[in-house]
């Protein structure tokens, strides 16, 4: 019968396929892992690159994607199609249904990562569930803080406008960059708050932060192509000279903040969150209608948590697992912090074209696998990598 | 008339078939110069389909067409109309939104262009000629929603005589003209066949076809029975070759029965929003009441009004011996009022539905199983009855309404409110457009219906239904009774027509 | 050939029949290409609890489908009943008063959408799609920054006593005899058939089209309850999907888009389980999720050309 050759056919092709694939690399047994996103933007397509030419050859692993989702259900329906599919890991970058996905995942026998900028994840103690990577909030914090002493530090007055993104909405990295940067502008002006910082960041209405010395600082909440109505007459007002993102607003304003500098002569500072693409290379390059760069500094989307938790699913999926959690739980691996770039010629060091995806080199990687690797040991070595050892290490 | 002119289109052994259906099965026939041919048969019978092949509308399946000597195969109206063969038909054939000027010379704005632009003024005086020199006194600029479906036919047939047409088809043209409309097409026909053209004339009406006719072919189901010269003309031969069988020279009742005095429906001094100011009306039981006039008299509102379906401002519709008020269709039909309305299509028939969703859209209270669950078995029954009681020709009752002919689907209309089992019945224009088999049936029907008990409001364009079925008549003009008459004063025609006008 | 091809397609239980063949033809693709692991019992089981959410909601809107109308908010009506449900959850922890609420609150949102369209004299169309909105924008503002968390002990419990698929089930049988076995599922699809027929018939369109949105809200209650089960978590993402998903599961499910005669329950659940048979075999098979959208859009169409297609009538005109 027809439909019998046919099924003999596939399966001898399936056969056929399992002998003529070797082991893999570094002896790794071949296996697939889900991702599932909630975006499919230029971060993204970053990460995908990454795994494809880094982390899938060296670790043996094939990736399964998601399209971008955006719901706990929809995260529910792409695990259980992943186990279907035989992916044997979920790493799941998707804040807000990540301890669903991990029940989900348990139930299926499937090994877990999630990705958080805070260790909230509830049901820690579901054996399959290994770890919760992602740059912690108060990395965010300290990499904002950076950014702007350095930006600011000239001992000028200056009035600074703060986008909290979805500060409002809960989000602990927005809340921590924007928490950060007031931290930092209390310490550069010595300066106190009438209200709490926590308070200020997750406003969910533009808000001044009052403070003694008189320094005109605002919170503005928001994301996305709104952010440019909201916040284009602020600027056009030229109160401000400082713009800092807790989210990635160089698409969105850059236009804007260059049509006020022109209008009013004064340079307006301009710190985002963003990769590090070509557009922000050409931003750090260029100079605008002042003579100052277009770009001062950015606070790069952390890479490593991609790595780390590719790294945790490998060795977890090889049976060592335990070594993976800590004690009984899932274990919380920060990783690094958010690099700090804060001008062109970092940028270009940084941004090199063989520089490895996440700064993490094959080797880096396999030398944290097997039965002797801990996840403290990655989460040191993610720790190391800040921006001066990055720039040391890759600095030719 | 010569009885060789020249012969100025032949159809050879034509078959047309539609899937599984024949509608023309080896037809032959010839249009001589000069000559009003008439074509009539029932529905089915293929004399529209012969017709829309000629003038380029449809192909046929096949067989061959000979014009003016030269093999003739149209691939669209317009090659038929730029070669003299022009069709005007029984539904709208103009463009509404549109001046008639355009609609006359739609297709052809080129004659009236320079470069891309119309010069419309131009186009709109020469319509306005054209419809001078036939007699038509209408505005060539005007909007042709505005007009009247009559005043919108005489555009067409301005359109199709624009062009001299060789040969002049007319399609059951005539149901949407009045008196004054088809005097003058009459007269158009006549005039071009004395300068040496030819009408092919279709028709239902046999008084119309032996007054105007010269010749006439009879076809039924898709074949040629036979033709008849003016002078063999004889009504009661034609209708027996439409039908096949004996069909009675009366076919209205011949009987004089009287009703009861019991009044079942009145209308108390009601007003509408349009048409009708203060009218009363009695139905009593078992009496066929006819109401008639011109069309906008108002007598389609007062059969809507009567059943609830048009709002009424003042004074009050009652039913039955409790004197009921019927405020809405809900409450008509719940005291056994059905009501057929004159737009059959649209407004007493759901097209996209099967014929069994619209017969058993009354039986849906009766043919219950037990608490609100419904009976497969009695609603098939149910349909399948008046299936048989009316027999309707169709395939099955699963069959969609719209593959049915107008007489079957009129029969599917009666269906539902008989199986409703209706003691009153509102009939608004229930033969239009029905042939002379199915009327018979369905005028014996009425009249069984009458003899049932049943009371019958038949409001009807056609006077000599209504004379010949009707108990009672009511006149009506501007929304008022001017006229009542009694069968059995014997009423005729003339008597009555100049209380419509 | 041809004549017997035609009457195959004018038969009147071919245009019922086609979906669900094309669905198990489909399943029966995928079980050979994956050498079987498609048709595991617990695979299938899968598919079929992903696809419950979407099956009841449109279940419920096939009443409304059927008289000719569309509502293009039952999504945001899903999310709104969702969030008020779970609310009433965690204020009262009780499964009893999250049900009621679901069923109370969803029959109420619908019967105003209803309400509305008869009073403004507006097509149900465009009041919904304002209705999409204005219970999207409700949404957002009851739920804030917040995202409600369900306790996941509550959720799994149910979902492991299989409760989403016995309210499917129930609310399914439930809607077939209603819809098929009695006078008013006839006088919905009279109604689709031709609404002002329908009125001279004595079936006012205002009463019926409000009872048949009240059967629909039903529907989104319970589908509200299902995706608290499901989801644990309720965001202002909830039921994004699903204002699309619904017409989309009851068109390929074979019911016409015009409602009328050609309208049946089961085309809800048959869309939507081809949906997810659709996503789940072919990442099984290993197509990558950008090609799958447009092999998705590709079949869509397909399909609805192929339900939507008429057997070729005789010309109007008579003779």
């Amino acid at each position: 019968m027809k439909a019998r050759k046919i099924v003999s056919l596939v399966l001898a092709l399936v056969m056929l396929l399992a002998i003529a694939v070797p082991a893999g690399a570094e002896g790794f047994r071949k296996v697939k892992v889900a991702y599932a996103t909630n975006a499919t933007d230029e971060t993204f397509v970053g990460r995908k690159k990454g795994l494809e030419e880094l982390v899938g050859p060296t670790l043996n692993m094939e990736f399964m994607y998601s399209e971008a989702l955006s719901d706990a259900g929809a995260l529910t329906t792409f695990i259980e199609n992943a186990f279907a599919s035989g992916c044997e890991g979920v790493f799941v970058d998707l804040a807000n249904a990540m301890d669903q996905g991990a029940a989900v995942a348990n139930d299926l026998g499937m090994w877990y990562v999630g990705v958080s900028s805070a260790d909230s994840a509830v049901n820690y103690d579901l054996p399959y569930y290994v770890s919760v990577v992602g740059a912690s909030a108060q990395g965010y914090g300290t990499s904002y803080a950076t950014a702007i002493e350095s930006v600011l530090s000239d001992g000028e007055e200056h009035s600074i406008l703060i986008l909290s993104g979805a500060a409002a909405y809960g989000a602990t990295s927005f809340i921590e960059g924007t928490a950060g940067s007031l931290r930092a502008l209390q310490e550069i002006y010595g300066l106190t708050y009438t209200r709490d910082i926590n308070e200020l960041a997750t406003s969910s209405t533009s808000v001044d932060a009052e403070n003694d010395k008189g320094v005109k600082i605002t919170v503005v909440p928001g994301m996305g192509p709104d952010l440019t109505n909201t916040v284009s007459p602020m600027l056009q007002s030229g109160e401000y000279d400082v713009v800092v993102g807790t989210t990635t607003i160089y698409g969105s304003l850059s236009v804007a903040v260059d049509e006020v500098e022109k209008a009013t002569g004064k340079n307006i500072f301009f710190i985002s969150r963003d990769v590090l693409s070509d557009t922000i290379g050409n931003a750090f390059h260029t100079n605008d209608s002042t003579g100052h760069p277009v770009m001062d500094a950015v606070v790069t989307q952390a890479t490593f948590e991609t790595v780390s938790g590719m790294i945790l699913l490998r060795n977890a999926i090889d049976g060592y697992a335990d070594n993976m959690r800590a004690d009984g739980r899932c274990s919380r691996v920060p990783g690094s912090a958010p690099l700090v770039v804060v001008s062109a010629e970092q940028f270009d060091i940084l941004s090199a074209e063989d520089i490895p995806f996440a700064f993490c080199t094959a080797e880096d990687i396999l030398a944290l696998t097997g039965p002797d690797a801990t996840w403290e040991a990655i989460d040191a070595f993610g720790a190391s990598l800040t921006t001066e050892a990055v720039i040391e290490k890759f600095n030719k | 008339m010569a009885t060789n002119q020249e012969v100025l289109l032949e159809v050879h052994d034509m078959v047309k078939t539609f899937g599984v259906t024949v509608a023309l099965n080896h037809v032959d026939f010839v249009v001589k110069r000069g000559e009003i041919r008439g074509l009539i048969g029932e529905n089915g019978s293929g004399k529209s389909t012969v017709s829309s092949i000629i003038s380029g509308i449809q192909k046929p399946t096949s067989g061959t067409m000979t014009y003016k000597g030269k093999p003739w195969a149209p691939a669209s109206t317009l090659e038929a109309q730029d070669n003299g063969i022009c069709m005007i038909v029984q539904e709208a054939g103009t463009i509404p939104g549109i001046p008639v000027a355009d609609n006359i010379f739609l297709g052809h704005e080129k004659m009236f262009s320079r470069g891309p632009l119309v010069n419309h003024p131009k186009m709109v005086r020469e319509a306005q000629k054209l419809l001078d020199s036939l007699g038509i006194e209408l505005d060539a600029s005007e909007r042709t929603d505005r007009l009247s479906m009559q005043q919108c036919k005489l555009v067409e047939i301005a359109k199709g005589m624009y062009w001299d047409p060789e040969i002049f088809i007319v399609d059951e043209t005539t149901t949407a003209l009045s008196q004054s409309g088809r005097m003058l097409l009459y007269k158009i026909m006549h005039e071009i066949t004395a300068r040496g053209k030819a009408v092919l004339f279709i028709s239902h009406d046999l008084e119309e076809l032996i007054e105007q006719c010269d010749a006439v072919t009879v076809l039924r189901d898709g074949k040629i029975i036979g033709s008849l010269d003016k002078d063999e003309f004889d009504p009661d031969v034609m209708k027996k070759m439409m039908v096949g069988r004996e069909v009675k020279g009366d076919y209205f009742r011949n009987d004089y029965d009287p009703y009861s005095d019991e009044v079942v429906l009145k209308a108390d001094c009601i007003t509408t929003r349009r048409d009708l100011m203060c009218f009363d009306l009695e139905l009593h039981k078992g009496e066929i009441l006819g109401i008639g006039g011109l069309s906008e008299c108002g007598m389609h509102t007062v059969g809507k009004a009567l059943f609830g379906a048009e709002k009424i401002l003042d004074g009050q519709v009652t039913v039955g011996p409790d004197r009921v008020v019927v405020k809405d269709p809900e409450t008509a039909i719940r005291n056994s009022i059905g009501y057929t309305s004159k737009d059959r299509d649209h407004e007493s028939l759901g097209l996209s539905g099967s014929i069994r969703d619209n017969i058993a859209s009354t039986g849906y209270y009766v043919n219950r199983l037990f608490g609100p669950i419904i009976s497969f078995r009695k609603e098939k029954n149910y349909v399948a009855k008046e299936i048989s009681d009316l027999s309707l020709k169709c395939a099955s009752q699963y069959h969609g309404v719209n593959t049915l002919s107008g007489g079957n689907k009129q029969k599917v209309v009666f269906g539902k409110w008989i199986g409703a089992d209706s003691r009153i019945l509102i009939l608004d224009c229930p033969t239009r457009g029905i042939d002379i088999g199915v009327k018979a049936a369905m005028y014996q029907l009425i009249y069984q219906f009458k003899k049932e008990g049943r009371s019958i409001l038949l409001i009807s364009e056609e006077l000599q239904e209504l004379i010949g079925m009707s108990d009672r008549i009511l006149i009506m003009k501007d929304g008022q009774v001017t006229k009542e008459v009694l069968r059995t004063e014997n009423p005729t025609e003339n008597d009555l027509i100049e209380y419509m006008i | 050939m041809k004549a017997t091809f035609a009457r195959i397609m004018e038969n009147r239980w071919f245009s019922r029949m086609l979906s669900p063949m094309f669905l198990l033809l489909l399943a029966l693709l995928f079980s050979l290409l994956t050498g079987g692991r498609f048709s595991n019992p617990r695979n299938l089981r899968m598919v079929l609890e992903q696809a419950l959410v979407v099956a009841t909601v449109a279940t419920g809107a096939v009443f409304i489908f059927a008289t000719g109308n569309v509502n293009i908010s039952m999504g945001a009506a899903t999310a709104l009943i969702a969030t008020l449900a779970a609310q009433a959850y965690l204020a009262s922890n009780s499964l009893a008063v999250m049900f009621l609420v679901a069923l109370a609150a969803g029959a109420f949102t619908l019967a105003v959408t209803a309400l509305l369209s008869t009073a403004l004299h507006v097509r149900v169309l465009y009041i919904t799609v304002v209705m999409m909105t204005l219970l999207s924008s409700l949404q957002k503002g009851i739920l804030g920054s917040s995202t409600i968390q369900i306790p996941y002990e509550f959720t799994s419990a149910l979902k492991n006593a299989n409760v989403p698929l016995y309210i499917f089930l129930g609310f399914l049988v439930f809607c077939i005899i209603l819809f098929h076995f009695t006078g008013f599922g006839r006088k919905l699809r009279y109604i689709g058939i031709n609404d002002v027929c329908a009125e001279l018939t004595g079936f006012k369109k205002s009463r019926y089209l409000f009872l048949a949105f009240v059967v629909a809200g039903i529907g989104v209650g319970l589908g509200a309850v299902m995706t608290i089960i499901r989801n644990g978590s309720i965001t202002t993402d909830t039921a994004a999907s699903l204002n699309m998903d619904c017409m989309l599961a009851i068109v390929l499910g074979g019911m016409s888009a015009f409602g009328g005669s050609r309208s049946y329950v089961h085309s809800a659940i048959i869309g939507a389980v081809t949906v997810t048979v659709l996503n789940n075999g072919l990442l099984m098979i290993g197509v990558s999720s950008m090609i799958l959208q447009a092999i998705r859009g590709v079949i869509f169409i397909i399909l609805l050309v192929l339900s939507q297609k008429r057997p070729k009538g005789l010309p109007s005109q008579e003779g």
